[in-house]
């Protein structure tokens, strides 16, 4: 990663830091909803960038992760909030796991992401099917947890303790993957991206890594979906559907889909254009297609991709990708 | 060119606002503002408008009135993208530039969030579309208010029209949406279609098993072959919108519409006869958060209608429209009473308010917060007019025998 690429994310992360001292309500509150999304995103990633498998249905354990969370909250089940993100977690990754036993035996490429979105979108109809999840209209009025470390207690109905909890659960999520991407199984998975038969031929069960990719996704975007449900205090199908599963791929392909980090900048440069065309209805779809057009015929490898051209071009560091 | 300083702060205001940066709250001395939260884009921006252009002119006919002890109304429009978190968003930015009382609101999903955070933000929020039973019963929240019928009062009403105008209709079938508003249409519609044609007749009525479906669905062939099967002399529709026009077509290909001899709906405004034109379906009742046909008598609905008509924007302004007025006729009236704008003062005179409206006087009922009001039908036909529909008929019904009893915090039940 380039120089002002490194002050770019720092940038971010000291703007989501001072968010409530600097901006208004309504820009903290979809502020939290950026930080969910870019762990949404991210884990997305994991997956396209580092095991090159690209889902069209992750929605679906962003959705199981929101709803497990939501009903717990709602019902008022006596679980601590964090072994609650856990549970989440796990659930997600169970899900994952039994779809990657499934689909990546039979599919790959196309197939599997057209079986994944198909997945998801059986979800989205069992949901309306329940009164449990709340039908179509989701679950409404979710009562924020209360959550007692001990020594402290972090009341997340105060809006500036439930906005830094968000961020600090974020953080620790964009941290684990990112370690997971350094190490060794990011390391597994991007030799299997780059050549499957390669990776192979020096011993890498290439099924494995994937199976392991799918998991830790599904993982990561359910512990994304379970924050959501007492920040947003409304989860409904459309966090389900094929529209969130595109989410990450738009963020991806507009922040650089070669980059770690590029996830992250395409939820900034997209929540920043929604936000900033709000009071022009119907412009923030216009802006956002064509920003995503824009990419693709100007910067393919998306704004970060830009930013490490121009830095190769001015005789800068010349940065591998996954940075 | 020169700025002055007024330009100046205007401009530094508006900049502020775009990009976010926190906005000092408005003194009392200035305009009471009004954020009109609804949708502006997609298959519902029509009635989105209408909501911002209802809210617009009430607004004006406030301020031309003198507005309220000296202060004039400003409504500030805001699109929510039917997202619940884009209305929640919203609301909060515009609460904390000293915004307190929101209106507006077409999806459920939206109206849940917002009343959810309402007491959070000192505001209060009236809507003035969503009409689902759960929103002033077991989903009930103190600052919200509803100044439309809602469901149970509607399809009550509609049904005890079928018992007046159709007593040999006496096997009907139903057709609904899976989700809460269309289980609303359907429970209140069990209840009281035997109710009505016992009451009035001394008539059993066969209600026969509802034909569910998906909200948004395009293809209703199955359905509609199985309500023929089932052979029905009356239709209750719960699908609304788009929805309902799409169904409706396809009835009339296959028969369905010709075969019954009354239709009545929860509610699609004109936008079925519009879309069908002289395909819209004999003997086939609207239901309207207000019908402006049947509010001759009322001088402030003729008021409403000649100035939707001298601004252009159209011959027919819907119940959106009017439900949209009558939420900033309700502000002006709770404010004239001398409350303040944040919800403490506000909603304490909002509870119980009876205020004036294009639909009639209004009570906005103290337990539940929900509208005592008329309900209104108006029967549609295909017409060789320039609009290719027109209104033959209409029925002006009191809706408070439907209302049941306000229930707050519990699901509405019907013995």
């Amino acid at each position: 990663m380039n120089r002002a690429a490194q002050a770019a994310l720092l940038l971010f992360l000291l703007l989501f830091l001072f968010a409530p001292f600097l901006v208004n309500p309504g820009l903290v509150f979809l502020a939290g909803f950026a930080m969910i999304q870019i762990v949404f995103a991210l884990s997305w990633n994991l997956l396209f960038s580092y095991a090159g498998l690209i889902s069209f249905g992750h929605a679906a354990f962003f959705g199981i992760g929101a709803y497990i969370s939501a009903v717990a909250l709602r019902d008022g089940y006596e679980i601590h909030f964090v072994l609650l993100i856990l549970v989440c977690a796990a659930f997600g990754a169970l899900a994952a796991l039994l779809v990657a036993l499934v689909v990546l035996r039979r599919a790959s490429g196309v197939q599997f992401a057209v079986l994944t979105l198909a997945l998801s979108q059986l979800i989205v109809v069992l949901i309306g099917y329940s009164s449990l999840l709340g039908h179509d209209e989701g679950i409404a009025a979710i009562p924020r947890p209360a959550i007692d470390f001990g020594l402290f207690t972090v009341d997340m109905n105060q809006p500036l303790t439930s906005y830094y909890f968000v961020l600090a659960v974020c953080l620790l999520a964009v941290g684990l993957m990112w370690l997971l991407a350094k190490g060794h199984v990011g390391r597994a998975m991007r030799a299997v991206r780059i050549d499957a038969e390669r990776a192979a031929f020096v011993g890498i069960d290439v099924w494995r890594v994937r199976v392991i990719a799918f998991t830790i996704s599904g993982a990561f975007a359910a512990v994304a979906g379970a924050m959501l449900a007492p920040w947003s205090q409304i989860i409904t199908p459309d966090y389900v559907n094929w529209l969130q599963s595109a989410q990450p791929l738009f963020a991806a392909l507009l922040g650089g889909a070669g980059f770690f980090w590029g996830p992250v900048v395409g939820v900034i440069g997209l929540s920043g254009i929604n936000y900033l065309t709000r009071t022009f209805a119907g412009l923030s779809e216009v802006l956002v297609g064509a920003s995503l057009i824009l990419v693709v015929l100007v910067a393919p490898q998306g704004i970060l991709g830009a930013l490490k051209q121009l830095a190769r071009r001015r005789g800068g560091r010349t940065p591998g990708g996954h940075a | 060119m020169r700025t002055n300083r007024r330009q100046f702060v205007g401009g530094a205001l508006s900049a502020a606002a775009l990009t976010g940066l926190p906005m000092p709250a408005i003194a009392q001395g200035g305009p009471i503002r009004i954020g009109c939260i609804t949708s502006l884009v997609g298959g519902y921006s029509q009635f989105g408008e209408a909501h911002a252009r209802g809210m617009q002119i009430a607004a004006d006919m406030v301020n031309a009135q003198g507005g309220i002890n000296g202060r004039q109304i400003e409504i500030i429009v805001r699109d929510d993208g039917l997202k619940p978190e884009i209305g929640v968003a919203t609301a909060r930015e515009l609460a904390a530039d000293g915004v307190h009382i929101f209106a507006g609101v077409l999806s459920s999903g939206v109206a849940l969030a917002l009343g959810g955070v309402m007491e959070e933000l000192g505001s209060v929020f009236i809507n003035a579309a969503s009409h689902g039973n759960n929103l002033t019963h077991q989903d009930f929240r103190k600052n919200y208010f509803r100044v439309t019928d809602y469901s149970a009062m509607r399809i009550g009403a509609g049904s005890q029209l079928m018992a007046d105008r159709y007593p040999d209709a006496l096997r009907w079938g139903s057709i609904s949406p899976d989700n809460e508003v269309g289980r609303s249409v359907i429970e209140t519609a069990g209840h009281w279609l035997p109710k009505a044609y016992q009451s009035t007749h001394g008539a059993q009525v066969e209600l026969l098993e509802t034909s569910w479906v998906k909200f948004g669905a395009t293809n209703y062939r199955n359905e509609i072959a199985r309500l023929v099967s089932q052979g029905i002399d009356g239709l209750i529709v719960g699908l609304g919108g788009t929805d309902e026009v799409t169904f409706l077509q396809q009835a009339g290909q296959f028969g369905l519409t010709r075969q019954v001899k009354a239709i009545y709906t929860s509610g699609s405004e004109f936008q079925s006869a519009a879309a069908l034109k002289a395909r819209t379906p004999e003997n086939y009742w609207s239901g309207f958060h207000w019908y402006y046909g049947a509010y001759k008598d009322n001088p402030l609905a003729q008021e409403l209608i000649k100035i939707f008509r001298d601004k252009g924007y159209g011959d027919h302004p819907d119940g959106f429209v009017g439900m949209a007025h009558s939420a900033v006729f309700a502000v002006a009236a709770a404010l004239r009473t001398g409350a303040g704008e944040t919800a403490a003062e506000l909603v304490p005179a909002l509870e119980g308010l009876t205020f004036d409206s294009v639909k009639g006087p209004i009570t906005l009922r103290a337990e539940d917060h929900q509208a005592i009001c008329d309900v209104n039908y108006a029967l549609l036909a295909g017409a060789s007019n320039a609009d290719g529909w027109e209104a033959v008929d209409f029925a002006r019904i009191d809706g408070t025998p439907f209302a049941g009893a306000p229930t707050p915090g519990t699901a509405l039940a019907f013995n």
